[in-house]
């Protein structure tokens, strides 16, 4: 890490203290906020509605960290786009870019690595390495954005599910978000950022008391705890009936919807069994099911349940109106199951 | 165009039929033409419009659809071959964000599997170009084509059918594997549909796979104050052979505890776990899907306000809430009507107990909770989601209650439009008793097949016990 502090790792307050004791005016701030932020800029010189003097004293005392991309894979049908990005100390995070039907979608990382161990997850095989600061969560979206303006377009919603358990980096996760919702930063619209969490119960009680409009996805994978703890070791400290007490707080104090995520194992999580405890868990809870067929990755034996039963899976669910949507894969010809470009390149 | 509309049915019936010495079209099938036969089960699913094109023979075969409400199209350029009649039916199809394509000669297919392709079609992201029914990995027919494909259905070459596609568009089909292979079968000619009929089960042959039992009550069970024949034996076999039970009713308005007193007086002694009315449906939906502090506005009698408030909801004077209840409310006013009105129009969720639009007093029919909906839909422009027959959700109530599946559970009713519609769609067996609302008459006019009739509960027992005896 350079000695010199991240500009993209400053909220607005604390830039405008800093330019205050340079004896800066105020509107200064907003104004190099406009630059980073909306105009995109990568360089202080480029910052042309400043004095010179202060794009020096900005360049003498900060840096505009930006990644650089060390390798790209863009699946077969151009609908998906991996990029591997190395940061300032050189550790690497994905940022995956979907298009689909005029939407641009962002998938960013929070950290280098993930200490969860999620037994089908590639990033979860590699272990944690350390926490993402809040410019380097942000200038994830603002790679991806900087090259979609370039084609008069621009990204309609952010995805915190990458690399990384986000609410085992909450600061900085949630500066993060506050910035890309800043009607004079990023400017993304609250309800387009989805954050997804393995079920830290803690941070889910404390996302609830946020006053955010973000959207929480829960990865669930299994509706009894002794299979979801075999796929999600984190389920030993945060069993279903705290994840779940965890849920019935937020949506008590929120009100919004909640999405589960369900990656569908062959012959493991997609028996009637798990269908119907899923069905129980859910009865009674503002909530939506996502079905994900696994994207098999390297170090995990499982298979996508087969068609047969992804068919009686649902049928359970539809039986019981459990809203659901079944996911067909997406960009599985490049790996864009997170971890997985990062796995590849560091073992070739 | 939205997607939530419903998805249109073709039925493509132009072809010749050498092979048949008479229009196959018109092969009896369950006691109707065969044409016949699949317009009902693509209206049992709830498809709409349905739209079927002939060609040969048309003169001949267009008078079987008359009492139908399906739409007739000709191709006069039938004989060019399938790819002419499925060109021709996406030109009236501009309204429907999906269709499925249905061929005259698969007799087996049920309101069930094409409900099941439709669901898998919604419920699927990306969305799917076609969901077609797969047996062993092979692509089945009826298929389901997504509207994004209209374009190239309506250029399709005359000699070749929609399957022209699949190749082109391979990644954009969803299989849906089908559990009986039977589902699929075509009857391409005289000897292969001899052996369906042969084929085709001796309906009482399922009787002995039955595990439980959701039967209506009201001319099933009793007329007015009398039992009906059969009774006692009837929950006498329930009893011997282990079989669950649950007896449901769209009637809103009696409590659980009365129908047990009721049942006490004909001398059958059950418990209220056995009985499940649409306010008591209801509630437990609501219990499931309202978010926690959920308001409701009811419009209905006090039996559904105490099912709502026992399950803790908070019942509103109408001036807001996030759900509106409109159960049977013989008190219903046009201030009722307005508050319902304004609050649907904001945006509140509009719930209905049960359809019966009229129920018989002596004096005739008069009317029932959906006609206080139909009222409300013509004010408000938005449709109700029914709890009751035949809808799902009560029957789909009934069996999580009892842990049963639909497969293997028999619904017995008398009345064709509710109970044993509501059974077809969800793929459940269903027999028909004669001892109510419709006549054997009835049954052979309307698009609505039960599995098994039977004149009253007490031939159904006797017939049901025989199987189980003679296994």
């Amino acid at each position: 890490m350079t000695e010199k502090p991240n500009l993209y790792d400053w909220d607005l307050p604390e830039l405008e203290t800093q330019l205050a004791a340079w004896g800066q005016p105020s509107y200064r701030a907003r104004q190099i906020w406009e630059w980073l932020y909306q105009r995109l800029v990568t360089d202080f010189d480029a910052m042309s509605s400043l004095p010179k003097s202060l794009r020096e004293q900005l360049a003498a005392h900060t840096t505009l960290a930006m990644p650089t991309v060390l390798s790209r894979q863009e699946s077969l049908d151009g609908e998906t786009r991996k990029d591997l990005l190395a940061l300032a100390d050189g550790e690497q995070v994905e940022v995956v870019l979907m298009h689909y039907i005029e939407r641009h979608s962002a998938c960013l990382s929070t950290q280098v690595g993930c200490a969860m161990s999620c037994a089908f997850c590639a990033t979860g095989q590699m272990g944690f390495v350390r926490q993402l600061s809040s410019g380097e969560i942000v200038a994830q979206a603002l790679h991806l954005q900087r090259e979609l303006l370039t084609r008069a377009e621009s990204l309609s919603n952010i995805v915190l599910m990458g690399m990384g358990e986000p609410l085992l980096n909450y600061d900085a996760t949630l500066t993060a978000i506050r910035k890309l919702v800043h009607p004079r930063g990023f400017g993304m619209g609250q309800r387009r950022i989805t954050l997804s969490t393995v079920g830290i119960a803690p941070g889910i009680r404390r996302l609830a008391e946020e006053s955010l409009q973000i959207n929480l996805a829960i990865s669930l994978h299994a509706a009894t705890d002794a299979l979801r703890q075999q796929l999600m070791p984190v389920n030993r400290k945060y069993p279903l009936d705290a994840l779940f007490s965890a849920v019935h707080a937020y949506l008590q104090a929120t009100n919004r919807r909640v999405t589960f995520e369900w990656v569908l194992i062959h012959e493991l999580n997609d028996t009637v069994e798990q269908a119907e405890a899923l069905a129980a868990r859910l009865s009674g809870l503002l909530a939506h099911v996502n079905l994900i067929p696994l994207n098999p990755t390297a170090g995990f034996a499982g298979r996508p349940s087969s068609q047969e039963r992804i068919a009686a899976f649902t049928e359970i669910l539809e039986r019981r109106h459990i809203a659901h949507t079944v996911r067909l894969r997406r960009g599985g010809d490049i790996s864009a199951g997170c971890g997985q470009l990062r796995r590849r390149v560091q073992q070739a | 165009m939205s997607s939530d509309n419903p998805v249109a049915a073709v039925l493509l019936a132009a072809g010749g039929s050498s092979r048949f010495g008479q229009p196959k079209q018109l092969l009896e099938w369950e006691g109707r033409p065969l044409i016949a036969h699949l317009a009902d089960v693509a209206w049992a699913a709830g498809l709409s419009p349905i739209t079927v094109i002939l060609g040969a023979e048309a003169e001949r075969i267009a008078p079987v659809l008359a009492e139908r409400s399906v739409r007739v199209l000709r191709n006069y350029r039938w004989a060019e071959g399938l790819g002419s009649s499925v060109a021709l039916s996406v030109s009236v199809l501009m309204n429907s964000p999906a269709a499925v394509f249905l061929q005259v000669d698969q007799p087996f297919v049920t309101p069930h599997l094409l409900r099941a392709l439709v669901s898998q079609w919604r419920n699927t992201i990306p969305r799917p170009g076609i969901v077609a029914p797969t047996w062993e990995e092979r692509l089945g027919s009826p298929v389901l084509f997504d509207r994004m494909l209209f374009p190239e259905l309506a250029q399709l070459a005359a000699d070749v059918g929609g399957r022209a596609l699949f190749k082109a568009h391979a990644e954009k089909i969803l299989p849906y594997p089908v559990t009986d292979p039977l589902l699929l079968a075509d009857a391409d000619t005289p000897d292969v549909f001899a052996q369906l009929q042969s084929l085709r089960r001796d309906p009482a042959a399922l009787l002995p796979s039955i595990r439980a039992v959701i039967s209506d009550m009201d001319g099933v069970l009793w007329r007015g104050s009398s039992p009906l024949p059969g009774l006692r034996n009837f929950f006498v076999l329930l009893e011997e052979h282990g079989l669950d039970y649950m007896l449901v009713t769209n009637n809103a308005n009696q409590s659980v505890a009365h129908y047990v007193e009721k049942l006490k007086h004909l001398g059958i002694s059950t418990t209220p776990n056995h009985v499940l009315n649409s306010a008591e449906a209801t509630g437990d939906y609501l219990a499931q899907h309202a978010s926690p502090h959920a308001t409701v506005y009811v419009v209905g009698g006090p039996g559904l306000r105490e099912v709502l408030t026992h399950r803790g909801f908070v019942l509103t004077d109408g001036n807001t809430a996030d759900y509106v209840v409109v159960g049977w409310n013989p008190t219903f006013t046009w201030e009722d009507m307005a508050k319902a009105t304004l609050l649907i129009r904001q945006g509140a969720r509009f719930i209905g107990t049960n359809p019966d639009r009229s129920f018989p007093l002596e004096k005739g029919l008069v009317p029932g909770a959906g006609a206080q909906l139909a009222l409300l839909e013509a004010a408000t422009d938005v449709a109700p989601f029914v709890i009751g027959k035949p809808e799902p959700v009560l029957y789909e109530q009934a069996i999580v209650r009892m842990r049963a599946s639909p497969e293997t559970t028999l619904v017995i009713g008398d009345r064709l439009d509710t109970d044993i519609l509501g059974g077809l769609r969800l793929g459940m067996p269903t027999a028909m008793v004669l001892s109510g609302i419709n006549s054997l008459e009835d049954v052979h006019r309307s698009p609505i097949h039960p599995d098994l009739i039977f004149d009253d509960l007490e031939s159904l027992t006797a017939a049901w016990r025989t199987r189980l005896e003679n296994r």
